[in-house]
């Protein structure tokens, strides 16, 4: 292991260990109290850990099955199942140390042969959740009792992250026994080794996680957590209202986080918590047709936005500015030095003006170098959010003096048009929390046109030799300081070529009550709904 | 009824039948976008791994072959594995079925029956108290859409007065299967979504009683039935009404394929766990077997129900012969 990976290794360690008697304090049964009532708008179908792909299926999956590590917004990787890890072989493969305390809830110990196996068996059974992995996944192989290494064919940073926190463990003794995993929906009496197992199921109704209290790290400290089904947003939040439920697990319309926040007392007791999510809503700009690739354009364009405007107008200000390089501030990975761009009219015009956009015959309209007035066709969603947002644009940048239109499609046919990168330009969206999306973002290979259609996700066909190098070497990069800088020149490259121009990052808005549960955290994306409120929570009592 | 009939109509049936399955194979695939596009659309994926998740969801194939396979699988009475619940299409429908027929059977014979009474009654009294509160009535229940009605009813008995349960189907803990206490909280979660749709159904059932009454109220055969003396009751519920019933049974019958369909926008706002939710779940997640198998159950059920309302009418009208 390199040295600043391992010191960065040991100082998690050391947290962890003095984290210990604090969780194992918390965590018995003796302490955890109440039972926590959470709506959900989608059922639990499939308690499958390879095949639930539901927000609630992975919710309850979570709580119920361990992966080998965690992922924090500030610390990266920390650990899970596995006490340690380590990176060997020049990034082809990992070693992890599991906690020798972790059991299955039938009793039975959690072993090194229950990794190798879970990974052999995604392998073998080609889970399609993992598809993207299981090309370069070589296998797994027990060690000892505890260690288990995992190898790939190719070193792969996010390889690492990805086995490590998103596949659950299963336990060998049953999975081993499956005939057909994929059509299994493991609805029975899922056996898991984390902190809570399935007490109570009806489908499309409710199901109650009862905690186990025994769990070799969870911090749980609430005696059961009950999620209940509704399929009507509006009938939550009456629910909540009247005090059934304890929170909602979704984001709900900035218009109704306004009305409690302006009538608190007309929902007492309701409170709405706010946080930013790491999804950017963007402009993005078709570079292979002209005029849209000239760069000098796009910055004019860039410059003409008010994001505050469209905040205010579009998200009733429940939203943040965001800068060039789209990774938001509250990201690990965000570099500092590329906040959001003021906007300035004069500043765009000059910019025009000196590339040679000008409005020769006077008629409000520039002209571009062949002498055709500039028009933008916009393409958005059909929703009306996304039509309001649209308006404002149009209008925002119409005062430079281009004549931007815009045209509302479905979701599919703006894919569509997209994966055909037939469009000057489309309100966009890019999320970065997993930061390899910045290379199937933007990487020249992922904007290759293939029998007509985009490779992957660059849709305008950004290409830049810096930034393919950046991202590669990324990629790759196994040093968490190393990557991070990569990351943050790759966000830097991204910023100067306005590409994508942020249009804004609204926020998460998540209900709930604080009369009977003391102890909401929010955290950046997740809300309320993370690890820390869920060990944070304390029970105050009532019904 | 000749044997002649009976085999014309199997023979239709059999072709309504095809062209229904046949469209209910087509219809979901021309539906924009992919069957588990979350998965699809990862933009890692390697073509050949995007290649692998179709063929796991048997899409990888030509469509005439799917069709054939589809076809297959029909004759030996599969319909297949839903692509999100990773179960058999049937099992899933099966479980649903009971639970819409709850809500919908229920609201059906409360309507059926009140409207009837309500229509007859207001027909018969013409211009009379009941049947101008009947057509006051008729004029305001279809300016409201049911889930108005079902929000302000739950924001009533169940909020501001907490008598019903305001979503769900069953209460927690309470143990499932035939016992009082199960029936019970069943009967209380269904008592609002029931009521929602009775309000409009028994409105809808009395103005169409009331107006067929009106009309048959003036014919000879009722005037005949009052002048030989016979009791009002007689001559309403024995001449007028039996004659009257001839558009009941046909809006019977195209409602009898809605008691599986479910009420879409009741179960959604009442979390209530029957085939409306269902068709919508399918239809969002574009889970190819999980849509056809339900709106092949739906077709099938109005073929037959058709078949019973033209048998219910040679009963009801001796002048309509079956041929």
């Amino acid at each position: 292991m390199e040295k600043p990976f391992r010191s960065v290794v040991i100082a998690i360690l050391c947290v962890g260990l003095l984290m210990v008697p604090v969780g194992a304090g918390v965590a018995g049964a003796a302490k955890a109290a109440g039972n926590l009532n959470l709506g959900v708008v989608a059922d639990v179908k499939n308690l499958n850990p390879y095949m639930g792909y539901g927000s609630s299926e992975t919710f309850v999956i979570g709580w119920v099955y361990d992966t080998l590590l965690g992922w924090d917004s500030n610390e990266g990787l920390v650990p899970g199942l596995a006490d340690s890890w380590e990176i060997k072989d020049g990034g082809t493969s990992v070693e992890f140390k599991l906690n020798p305390n972790a059991k299955w809830h039938d009793g039975k110990p959690v072993t090194a042969e229950d990794v190798e196996f879970s990974f052999n068996f995604i392998r073998e059974k080609r889970f399609p959740s993992f598809m993207a992995i299981i090309g370069n996944l070589a296998g797994a192989k027990a060690i000892d009792k505890h260690t288990v290494r995992v190898t790939f064919r190719s070193p792969s940073s996010n390889a690492v992250r990805f086995i490590a926190t998103a596949p659950s463990i299963l336990p060998k003794h049953i999975w081993s026994k499956i005939d057909d995993p994929r059509n299994y929906p493991n609805l029975d009496n899922p056996i898991g080794s984390g902190p809570c197992a399935v007490a109570e199921r009806r489908d499309g109704q409710f199901i109650t996680l009862k905690n186990l209290g025994n769990h070799y790290r969870s911090s749980l400290n609430v005696e059961t957590i009950t999620l209940r089904v509704l399929r009507d947003e509006t009938m939550g939040i009456m629910a909540l209202r009247r005090g059934d439920l304890d929170a909602l697990l979704w984001s709900v319309d900035p218009a109704v986080a306004e009305e409690i926040d302006r009538n608190p007392k007309g929902y007492p007791n309701v409170k709405v918590a706010m946080a930013p999510s790491t999804s950017v809503r963007t402009l993005m700009f078709n570079l292979r047709r002209a005029p849209w690739n000239d760069v000098a354009l796009r910055k004019a364009v860039s410059l003409a936005i008010n994001q505050k405007e469209l905040i205010d107008q579009v998200l009733l200000g429940y939203g943040s500015e965001q800068g060039p390089g789209l990774v938001v501030p509250s990201d690990l990975h965000y570099n500092k030095s590329l906040g959001p761009v003021p906007r300035d009219v004069a500043k765009a015009k000059a910019i025009l003006d000196q590339a040679g956009y000008v409005d020769k015959n006077r008629d409000g309209i520039r002209e571009d170098k062949n002498g055709k007035p500039m028009k933008l066709e916009i393409l958005t969603g059909n929703l009306p959010t996304s039509i309001n947002l649209a308006e404002l644009l149009v209008y925002q940048i119409k005062q430079i003096g281009i004549d931007a239109y815009f045209t509302p499609l479905t979701a599919e046919s703006l894919r569509n048009k997209e994966q055909a990168a037939d469009f000057d330009a489309a309100v966009s969206s890019v999320s970065f929390s997993v930061p390899d999306m910045m290379f199937y973002y933007a990487h020249t290979s992922r904007g290759v046109i293939n029998e007509g259609r985009v490779a992957g996700f660059n849709y305008g066909g950004y290409s830049s030799p810096e930034y393919d190098k950046l991202a590669d070497a990324m990629l790759v990069e196994m040093n968490d300081q190393a990557r991070i800088k990569l990351l943050r020149d790759m966000q830097a490259r991204l910023a100067e070529a306005y590409y994508h121009v942020p249009l804004f990052s609204s926020n998460v808005l998540m209900l709930y009550r604080d009369d009977r549960f003391a102890g909401w955290t929010v955290e950046p994306d997740s809300c309320i709904n993370n690890s820390t409120t869920y060990s944070n929570l304390v029970y105050k009592g009532g019904k | 009824m000749s044997g002649a009939y009976w085999a014309r109509r199997l023979l239709q049936t059999a072709l309504i039948l095809f062209i229904v399955v046949t469209l209910n194979f087509f219809l979901p695939r021309l539906t924009p976008g992919t069957p588990a596009g979350h998965l699809y659309n990862d933009p890692r994926l390697s073509p050949e791994a995007k290649q692998e998740i179709l063929a796991q969801f048997g899409l990888d194939k030509p469509l005439h072959v799917q069709y054939a396979v589809y076809l297959g699988n029909l004759l030996r009475g599969e319909l297949g594995t839903s692509f999100s619940y990773r179960r058999p299409v049937s099992e899933i429908i099966l479980s649903r079925i009971p639970w819409t027929l709850v809500l919908t059977l229920s609201s059906f014979l409360v309507s059926v029956a009140l409207g009837v009474a309500l229509g007859a009654a207001a027909a018969w009294k013409r211009g009379g108290h009941l049947d101008t509160i009947l057509l006051s009535a008729s004029i305001v229940v279809s300016a409201l859409p049911s889930f108005w009605i079902a929000m302000i009813l739950t924001l009533i008995l169940a909020f501001y007065w907490p008598v019903f349960p305001a979503y769900g189907m069953v209460s927690p803990h309470v143990p499932v299967g035939w016992n009082w206490a199960f029936i019970g909280s069943v009967a209380r979660h269904a008592f609002l979504p029931v009521l929602s749709m009775c309000i409009g159904g028994i409105v809808g059932y009395g103005i169409l009683v009331r107006n067929s009454m009106v009309e048959i109220s003036g014919e000879d055969f009722v005037r005949t039935a009052r002048a030989k003396g016979l009791s009002e009751n007689a001559a309403l519920y024995r001449h007028a009404l039996r004659n009257a019933m001839l558009p009941l049974v046909t809006r019977i019958g195209m409602s009898l394929s809605g008691l599986v369909g479910g009420a879409t926008v009741i179960e959604t706002i009442f979390s209530w766990e029957g085939m409306g939710l269902l068709i919508v779940e399918a239809s969002r997640s574009l889970d190819y077997p999980l849509m056809q198998g339900t709106m092949l159950i739906m077709a099938v059920i109005t073929i037959l129900a058709n078949l019973c309302a033209d048998l219910a009418y040679a009963r009801l009208d001796p002048r309509v012969k079956l041929k």
